[in-house]
């Protein structure tokens, strides 16, 4: 039986720390005093590379520059150099201009920042951010290259993040297409996971997901949770005839019109409206 | 004697949607029995239904309009027009519905139903309307094989000069909302776009069962949390499942970096321009506030960088606003009429293709020679049935009369709950 | 700094090797072909990386070969990484002499790079880092320096430079050294750029396949599911009488100037296809790198985003078995890490109506109208070449005996050498098993009437052969030796038949004697 991988006090701490943490750093950003036009972009620029400067003040030049990328082309003049101080941040002692650089970075398919998160996986040792956060942040580009990487993390970590976001990049991944299939039916798994397996699935075998949906529904055992999520995934994607020819289920989801939480009852009296059962 | 109603001059049920513009109706006998005469007088009255709302009548398109109407049908079959334009929205659909008696006589002749469909405020949305919404964007988007894709295919890098950083800004972004509400209501036509008041509180929109719960201050890496029963769970936009967002502010009160409304529709004088209007999109120095960009970055993940902003569905609701902004100073200013240059910012040698007023707006103009992008996803703008502005290939100059103001067949097929007509 | 991976490492010390030695040009240019074993497994940021290090490798050895010219175009005209883009923008500017035709995918690279603008260090592998011999660029800046070694070629991208220069989106020394290029410029630049490369060059890019690559018993392996989930063999799709334009592509890929683009290139040759009444008689296959992901769902979807036509003629496909096969066949260039593909370079073919390689467009921007025309050609020579059958036979027909039933079977046999080139539209079956009907029915009734001879047993026997060839054997499997024997059948029962009622011989006597 997997250990439960949910959120441990350990965990929780660690978590409030670090909230507690982001929320000093950012609650109240100060107004910079900046001239207008490119010469604007150039000074904040030089606060945010400042190591001197606060953080607030820091984070304020960020959030300045990273709105002003919405108005192409007027910002394609510093772009080089906002991408130049974004790497750099990506070292800086403060986590949240860490976290805030890897994200703009990965999201804009930056290899230097794809490459540093890799080796941070691969060498924890060398690692800037948390497995999960770095493999949330390798997920926003198929072509990275972390889905081996994520495979073998899912298989090891007991961290639920970590193996929920190595679900989502898996989702990209037709080799784990077996895994995925196992891990949703795995009682013993936490139902996030699960349920993150569900999506993943979806992604990779849509026919596949709407295959365990039905058994889940059927099977009274299941937690409701779970239930829920199969029976949304037939009331969303499946067609029609999946339902109305199933009589097993179509007495299935009468009986959870009467029976169950409110919003089982809701639901199940959704899918009979829709589907005319 | 019996009459037949169509609402938006047609005879299709889903063409029975109004907003706040006048709206062409016409009525007919189709059983002229009892009729005496060449033609017979028949008064319409409205009943709220389930979905509410309240609508009112005109002989034009023009004035207020009153809560009934009188109006002569002829005997032998001729259409008689009439104009309705709503006054209360619909939370539902039919809302109200049109009741036509023959004068003097109790029993309906003919009846219709319709609904006041608005964009509202995401947070004024009743469950219902909430429950609607996001059902019918899960299904749209079909766990990324739907057409959801095309519109998170169409707002990227090497499209992004199409759309931004130029006069073309609003009216593109105005189009882009509208297809995929046109399409979203293909599904199911009793939804709207509803938008996020991002210089006001939106607590209930950012919940497990709207649009997802992230990490305050997180690092931009958290997968909201939805209900088990939200079908957003399956939404997937880029390679990997999920909306991944963590808020930069606590959501209990308003995203703190954009500008206020009231400022922001100051950003136009002198002389109400739209050409410092339009600098909403970006921050302005030494102000570096803006009402656009500022939005974007107050949560961090996909919705905060171009090339992925529109992955998430935030994104709609964002850019909803930012067009009812635009529709506001429209509304104060007075500027729908694109022959007044004020209106837009037409300049001489003239603006990248793309941002003057008589050029096609990509992609919906399918063109894929440079220096347009070599791409074009999704096809033309989805149509309406109930206007057929601003056409499948929409000019920049199509999406400014977006409530027929000064032509009535200009109008959209939309309208914001506090903008009036 | 992220560390560089072994693997990388020691690609990296092997190309530094390399270049030092004399045949350094060759050696460093078969390194640029996505196949090389080196590349095999690694994902796409590392293949970038190592392709980037080998073309900074090749642009420090002047003058360019002409061999190599074709991949830097390449990375300008389908730019993606600002890495590989600000190279090979560096690495043209080694060619041995500016062409105007460099200016359409210099204009191609100009228009994107600002979105793509960030650091690279070149000099130092992957292009961060720093040191000693590193210079500190930027995709926008070597792409200017290069516009301003085409010179006055580079007239056709006046408009670009104007649109640069007025929107603020260029640097001040990089709007000084633009503003100083433009004014050389004509001031009345031509509206289209010299697309055609120097023979030197084009050579490369365009081949014709040597009638050696022929369909072989290996593709046997492959199956093929389209976008409805409908299967056929590579024979089955292929060998079927028609030509096909057939491209490479995956759903997947995310530079939108390689499959999203020739996905939507693929939709204009259909579209030239029908407007030259070639819709039904040439076809368009997409087949997809990425079989196990691009499901038939993925693949209607991203078909009709980009307009393309999907039919029974006119198909996306994947490869449920066999990919090795087709990968060899076609000599793909690509290359995978795990299942996903890590880089691959544009490829469309042209093949005939058995299936094999006539003519391949790859790594540069292709042209509709030149696959269109590769195609149309294809019909028309095959249709010359029946129409040269089909007048040998008519000729031959003079010299044989004639009666008649001789001269139906003429036409039957010309019929059937027909069925070699044209393609049967199933109303041509219909009217073709009918003609058959009749053609058994009445050789039956005459060897009824006249008792079972030689010659209706040989006619009866051609008939066979050609009917089961023509009709049984599946689509792309027949066999044109079949197809001959059955007519040389059939006209040798003609000849006897024709013999016996000759005067002289013994039938003929029969037949007089029966008369009188």
């Amino acid at each position: 039986m997997r250990k439960n991988t949910r959120r441990t006090p350990t965990t929780r701490a660690r978590d409030r720390r670090a909230r507690a943490s982001r929320t000093s750093a950012i609650d109240k950003l100060p107004a910079l005093e900046l001239p207008t036009g490119t010469r604007a972009h150039r000074q904040a620029l030089a606060i945010l590379g400042n190591g001197e400067e606060t953080l607030p003040r820091r984070m304020e030049a960020l959030r300045v520059l990273q709105a002003a990328t919405f108005a192409e082309p007027q910002f394609d003049a510093v772009r080089a150099d906002y991408i130049a101080a974004l790497r750099k941040l990506v070292h800086d002692p403060e986590p949240e201009l860490r976290h805030r650089a890897l994200g703009f970075l990965s999201r804009g398919h930056d290899d230097y920042a794809q490459a540093t998160l890799l080796e941070g996986l691969r060498h924890p040792d060398k690692a800037l951010v948390s497995p999960g956060d770095a493999l949330a942040y390798l997920s926003y580009n198929a072509h990275a290259g972390a889905q081996s990487i994520a495979r073998s993390l899912f298989k090891e970590s007991k961290d639920h993040v970590v193996r929920e976001q190595a679900l989502r990049v898996m989702a990209s991944d037709p080799a784990a297409r077996r895994m995925i299939r196992t891990t949703l039916a795995d009682r013993n798994e936490p139902v996030s996971i699960r349920q993150m397996s569900a999506a993943a699935l979806h992604a990779l075998d849509p026919q596949a997901l709407q295959d365990w949906a039905v058994k889940a529904v059927l099977d009274k055992t299941e937690p409701e949770d779970i239930v829920a999520t199969g029976l949304t995934a037939m009331n969303q994607f499946s067609d029609a005839t999946r339902i109305s020819g199933n009589a097993a289920l179509r007495k299935r989801i009468g009986e959870m019109r009467t029976k169950g939480s409110g919003v089982m009852k809701r639901l199940a009296k959704s899918i009979t409206a829709k589907h005319k059962l | 004697m019996r009459v037949e109603i169509e609402i938006n001059n047609s005879p299709l049920a889903v063409a029975r949607y109004v907003t706040w513009a006048w709206t062409p109706c016409r009525i007919r006998v189709t059983d002229p029995a009892g009729i005496t005469g060449n033609q017979a007088t028949i008064r319409l009255d409205q009943t709220a239904l389930g979905g509410g709302g309240s609508i009112r009548f005109a002989n034009a398109a023009a004035g207020t309009g009153a809560a009934t109407h009188s109006l002569s049908v002829p005997r032998d079959g001729t259409s008689a027009a009439f104009f309705i334009r709503g006054i209360t929205a619909s939370t539902a659909d039919p809302g109200v519905q049109i009741t036509g008696r023959q004068t003097g006589a109790a029993a309906p002749v003919g009846t219709v139903s319709l609904m006041v469909r608005i964009r509202k405020d995401a947070t004024t949305l009743s469950n219902g309307e909430r429950d609607r919404l996001i059902a019918t964007l899960a299904q749209f988007n079909n766990q990324g094989l739907g057409r959801f894709a095309d519109f998170a295919g169409t707002h990227v890098s090497a499209g992004s000069v199409e759309a931004h950083g130029r006069p073309g800004f609003l009216p593109w972004h105005r189009a882009f909302v509208l297809d995929l509400e046109r399409e979203l209501q293909a599904i199911d036509p009793s939804v709207a776009m509803p938008y996020w008041r991002f210089d006001r509180p939106a607590p209930s929109l950012f919940t497990p069962q709207f649009l997802g719960r992230g990490t305050l201050n997180g690092p931009g890496t958290t997968t909201v949390t939805l209900s088990a029963t939200n079908p957003l769970r399956f939404w997937k936009a880029g390679p990997a499942p999920g909306i991944t967002r963590d808020p930069n502010f606590n959501v209990a009160g308003a995203a703190p970096g954009p500008l206020s409304q009231a400022t922001a529709l100051t950003l136009g004088n002198p002389g109400a321009l739209f050409r410092n209007f339009r600098r909403i999109e970006s921050p302005i120095f030494p102000a570096q506030r803006d009402y656009h960009g500022s939005a974007h970055v107050s949560f961090s993940g996909p919705i905060d960088s171009i090339p992925t902003a529109a992955q998430d569905p935030l994104f709609f609701f964002l850019h909803c606003n930012v067009d009812r902004l635009w529709a506001v100073w429209q509304k104060q200013q007075g500027r729908f009429d694109v022959t007044v240059a004020a209106a837009f910012e037409s300049v001489t040698p003239p603006n990248r293709v793309g941002h003057n007023l008589g050029d096609t707006m990509w992609p919906w103009n399918g063109v894929t020679i440079p220096p347009r992008p070599n791409f074009a996803l999704g096809g033309t703008l989805a149509l309406s049935p109930c206007v057929s502005a601003p056409g499948p290939k929409p000019k920049v100059s199509d999406c400014f009369d977006y409530q027929g103001v000064v032509q009535l067949s200009n109008n959209m097929g939309f309208s914001y709950d506090d903008v009036p007509l | 700094m992220p560390a560089i991976a072994e693997h990388e490492q020691k690609f990296a010390a092997e190309v530094d090797r390399v270049t030092r030695l004399s045949d350094a040009a060759e050696r460093l240019l078969a390194l640029c072909d996505e196949q090389h074993v080196a590349y095999a497994n690694q994902s796409a940021s590392a293949i970038t990386r190592m392709r980037g290090w080998v073309l900074e490798a090749l642009g420090r050895r002047p003058p360019l070969a002409d061999a190599t010219i074709p991949y830097v175009l390449e990375e300008l005209e389908a730019p993606s990484h600002p890495y590989l883009l600000a190279v090979a923008a560096r690495c043209l500017r080694a060619a041995r002499n500016p062409h105007a035709s460099f200016a359409l995918a210099l204009g191609q690279a100009f228009r994107t790079a600002p979105r793509l603008e960030a650091p690279v260090i070149l000099g130092a592998y992957g292009g961060f880092g720093g040191g000693p011999g590193t210079v500190t660029t930027s995709p926008v800046r070597e792409l200017v320096a290069t516009i301003e070694w085409l010179g006055p070629l580079a007239a056709p991208l006046a408009e670009d430079i104007h649109d640069a220069l007025g929107s603020g989106s260029v640097t001040p020394d990089v709007a000084l050294a633009l503003e100083q290029l433009f004014a050389t410029l004509p001031s009345d630049p031509p509206r289209e750029c010299c697309s055609e490369l120097p023979e030197s060059i084009a050579r490369f890019v365009r081949w014709r396949a040597s009638p050696q690559r022929g369909v072989g018993a290996d593709l046997d392996r492959v199956m093929l599911e389209d976008h409805c989930g409908n299967r056929s063999s590579f024979r089955g799709l292929f060998r079927n009488g028609y030509p096909t334009v057939v491209a490479f592509f995956y759903t997947r890929c995310d530079n939108p100037f390689k499959c999203s683009l020739t996905v939507s290139k693929l939709g204009h040759v259909q579209r030239l296809l029908h407007a030259r009444g070639l819709g039904n008689s040439i076809r368009t296959v997409g087949i997809t790198y990425d079989p196990e992901f691009d499901t038939p769902t993925q693949l209607s979807r991203y078909a009709h985003d980009r307009g393309l036509l999907l039919d029974s003629r006119h198909l996306l496909v994947r490869a449920t078995a066999g990919f090795d096969e087709l990968k060899h066949h076609f000599a793909l260039g690509v290359s995978f890490f795990e299942s996903l593909v890590s880089r691959h370079r544009i490829e469309v073919f042209v093949l005939d109506q058995k299936g094999c390689i006539a003519s391949t467009f790859h790594r540069l921007n292709w042209s509709e109208e030149q696959v269109v025309d590769q195609a149309a050609a294809l019909v028309q020579e095959k249709g010359g070449r029946v129409g040269s059958m089909a007048s040998f036979v008519g000729l031959a027909a003079l010299a044989v005996p004639k009666c008649p039933v001789c001269w139906a079977t003429y036409a039957s046999v010309l019929g059937f050498s027909g069925t070699l080139a044209y393609p049967t539209p199933w109303a041509l079956q219909v009217l073709a098993a009918v003609l058959l009907i009749a053609y058994f029915t009445g050789m039956l009734w005459q060897a009824h009437r006249t008792g079972w001879r030689l010659e209706h047993a040989v006619a009866v026997a051609g008939g066979v052969v050609a009917t089961f060839n023509t009709f049984v054997v599946p689509a792309g499997a027949e066999s044109a030796v079949a197809v001959w024997v059955g007519a040389a059948l059939m006209a040798c029962a003609s000849i006897v038949s024709v013999a016996r009622r000759a005067p002289g011989s013994s039938f003929g006597r029969e037949v007089s004697a029966s008369r009188s």
